[in-house]
């Protein structure tokens, strides 16, 4: 019989070997740059992605994509980018599913983009108790008591 | 506890909410206990919420779904001829490990839905008799809310004062007094402080995907370490292959199959279901004996009918300026239960449960769930998009109350097999018409609700089948041999030593999240238990 787990500390991400060729991260970079374009003072998916190699991250974050992936660029190689992402978000859920998560997954994990976005990760913050509770305040939920009940009671057998 | 050559006085298929809060009952009324958890115990290790991989994790490490995360402990469930997909947790905890901690009770309607509105049927019994057992579990589970709330009788409250409402919850607060609607800091499974063996949330708004901090009241935390610690076995990595029955009729024990493919035999005087609405008729099921070749405590007809999976929707409200929605808790902000009761005007019978929460990161901006493959991110637009979405929004989710049905069902798959070559569970599950008008109803109230909350645009989630979190129904509770399958007690009419102690035995589903009425029932079924001990024959 296994013991209870507890929250564990952080735990590192395991290296990884995997490694996707050259003419695979670019046909990548390329469908990445359709799906996120460079604009409003942000990279493209396929500078981030690719350009920073957040790829190798992913990899090792998410081997089990590698395989799928490599499949998915091999089939994508040559094609036109934006055609090609569109081929997949009009056939191949699955397949747009994958790459989405590793273009846009990629892309948010780089502490660039999370930093231009003010975004800082689900970040711990502690439930401090107000005085009054915010649900009194200014009369909330007094306004809801004034309305009185509004459940059916058991009726009498 | 009296060693009986491994005889248990109870053997308890299951470690979910139901088995946990009979397991640690029974122990500390000095019951041998054993119970057979299929899956093992929750690796939080995994539970990412404060590391940046969080948002890549998350989906595969903690899927809802059994037929995508098809690990040893699951079981395929065969849904091709389902509107909804079941989705559970198969391990220590069940699906609290991965619930969203809305700790929800039926209201008093919910009882009597034969009386009040004409349809379905009523329980055999009341809110009333039900309410100290939800004051009970609320205890031991670790609750968070006010006492007070308009939508039910007066009462003691949860232990812990609620989730703050946070900006998102303020300004629909605001708005529903505005509009007259009902609202009410929401009561969560949730701490709000350190509490037994819990530790105070820190609104990561990550609930759903394991609490990487201790916070949310999973049973895995909060029941199965004291009952293992009275004494109670709990058994990982043990799938119920079949109930065995002897020339009397009366169940003898389980046979199980380990991880290795070996099979063992766990005999008990006394055999509890707590598998969730799927498991629990599959197993009975799976237990057919020539003497019940349609499967055991089977007479009635209804093991696997009248499945209920809660028709699931979303709105969706987008603000100008930033309501920190990215955080929270994931959870529920607050509720509103304004158009839970029948209301003949409406075109249905029945309603739904409203819970406020949070959006989450930026990844959850990209999804076609919630915001519609029409909304997609990708392109031109993506910078812009995520910038509105991020932090901006906050959504309305429902629970909507499906009405049971014959027709919709639990059979065993005729051809797949879990990895141990146990047949597999099939639902069939088809949405009714008053399914369908509920939807767009409370859809339509969510919106205005939005907007008066300052929100810009509401955008109504497509209807997803991948929303089945509740099971309920499939061994349905009540006085009549002829029409159900267990007592008020959760004995089986046909097998006296017998109980399903889960949600399979509701009569109807409410319009709740079900964990706190499930916890409720098993404690009060574990009471009766413990009270008619001396009448309890064994095999």
């Amino acid at each position: 019989m296994n013991e209870p787990a507890s929250p564990a500390p952080d735990a590192p991400v395991p290296a990884s070997d995997v490694t996707i060729d050259d003419d695979l991260r670019a046909t990548l970079a390329g469908l990445a740059d359709v799906l996120i374009p460079p604009g409003d003072d942000m990279p493209s998916g396929g500078e981030v992605v690719i350009g920073r190699d957040v790829l190798a991250a992913v990899i090792r974050i998410r081997p089990d994509l590698v395989d799928g992936l490599r499949e998915l660029l091999a089939t994508a190689k040559g094609e036109d980018p934006a055609g090609a992402v569109a081929r997949l978000e009009a056939e191949d859920a699955a397949g747009f599913g994958l790459l989405t998560t590793v273009v846009a997954g990629g892309y948010f994990y780089d502490p660039g983009v999370r930093e231009a976005l003010d975004y800082h990760g689900q970040q711990a913050v502690p439930i401090v108790e107000s005085d009054p509770p915010d649900y009194e305040a200014n009369g909330l939920l007094a306004a809801v008591v004034a309305r009185g009940p509004i459940y059916r009671p058991t009726p009498e057998e | 506890m009296t060693d009986r050559n491994g005889r248990a006085d109870v053997l308890i298929i299951g470690a979910g909410a139901s088995g946990a809060v009979a397991a640690k009952r029974l122990a500390e009324e000095g019951f041998d206990v054993v119970c057979l958890e299929q899956g093992d115990w929750p690796d939080y290790a995994k539970a990412r919420a404060g590391h940046p991989d969080f948002e890549l994790t998350a989906a595969r490490d903690w899927s809802w779904d059994p037929n995508e995360r098809a690990w040893t402990a699951d079981y395929p469930v065969d849904d091709s001829d389902s509107d909804i997909t079941a989705l559970m947790w198969n391990g220590v905890g069940g699906g609290t490990v991965v619930y969203a901690a809305h700790w929800q009770r039926n209201m008093p309607s919910d009882f009597r839905v034969r009386t009040l509105d004409g349809v379905a049927d009523d329980w055999p019994l009341t809110y009333e008799e039900l309410e100290p057992y939800y004051v009970r579990v609320e205890r031991d589970w670790g609750v968070s809310g006010l006492a007070g709330d308009t939508a039910f009788p007066p009462g003691e409250g949860p232990p812990m004062p609620p989730v703050p409402l946070a900006e998102m919850g303020r300004r629909v607060a605001k708005a529903h007094n505005e509009l007259g609607w009902h609202w009410w800091p929401a009561p969560n499974a949730i701490a709000t402080k350190p509490y037994g063996r819990l530790r105070a949330c820190v609104q990561r708004a990550t609930c759903l995907r394991g609490c990487a901090e201790g916070a949310k009241a999973s049973v895995d935390l909060t029941y199965w370490p004291d009952a293992v610690e009275l004494g109670a076995k709990l058994v990982t990595g043990a799938r119920a292959k079949r109930l065995e029955v002897d020339g009397s009729g009366r169940v003898t024990g389980a046979t199980w199959v380990d991880a290795d493919g070996n099979e063992h035999f766990q005999a008990a005087d006394v055999t509890l279901l707590c598998a969730n609405g799927i498991g629990t008729p599959r197993l009975l099921l799976l237990s057919a004996t020539d003497g019940q070749p349609e499967g055991l405590a089977n007479s009635s007809g209804l093991v696997g009918k009248r499945l209920m999976m809660h028709p699931f929707g979303t709105v969706v409200g987008l603000f100008e300026d930033d309501i920190g929605s990215s955080q929270g808790v994931w959870g529920q902000h607050l509720h509103s239960l304004e158009f839970y009761e029948t209301d003949p005007d409406r075109g249905f019978v029945r309603g739904a449960k409203w819970g406020l929460q949070p959006t989450g990161g930026p990844l959850a901006m990209t999804m076609a769930y919630p915001w519609g493959e029409e909304n997609s991110v990708w392109g031109p637009e993506f910078h812009l998009e995520i910038r509105r979405r991020l932090g901006h929004s906050a959504m309305w989710g429902f629970i909507f109350e499906d009405l049971p049905e014959e027709d919709n069902r639990v059979e065993l798959d005729p051809d797949k097999t879990d990895s141990a070559g146990i047949p597999a569970a099939k639902i069939v599950y088809e949405m009714s018409e008053n399914s369908n008008r509920m939807i767009a109803f409370h859809e339509q109230r969510a919106r205005e609700s939005l907007e008066a909350a300052g929100a810009y645009e509401a955008i109504v989630a497509p209807q997803i089948r991948a929303t089945g979190w509740h099971l309920l129904g499939t061994c349905v509770m009540g006085d009549d041999p002829e029409t159900s399958v267990v007592d008020r007690w959760g004995r089986t009419h046909d097998v006296p030593n017998l109980y399903v102690f889960d949600g399979s035995t509701w009569p109807t589903s409410s319009g709740m999240n079900p964990t706190a009425t499930i916890a409720a029932m098993a404690s009060r079924f574990t009471d009766q238990l413990i009270e008619t001990r001396r009448d309890q024959k064994g095999a």
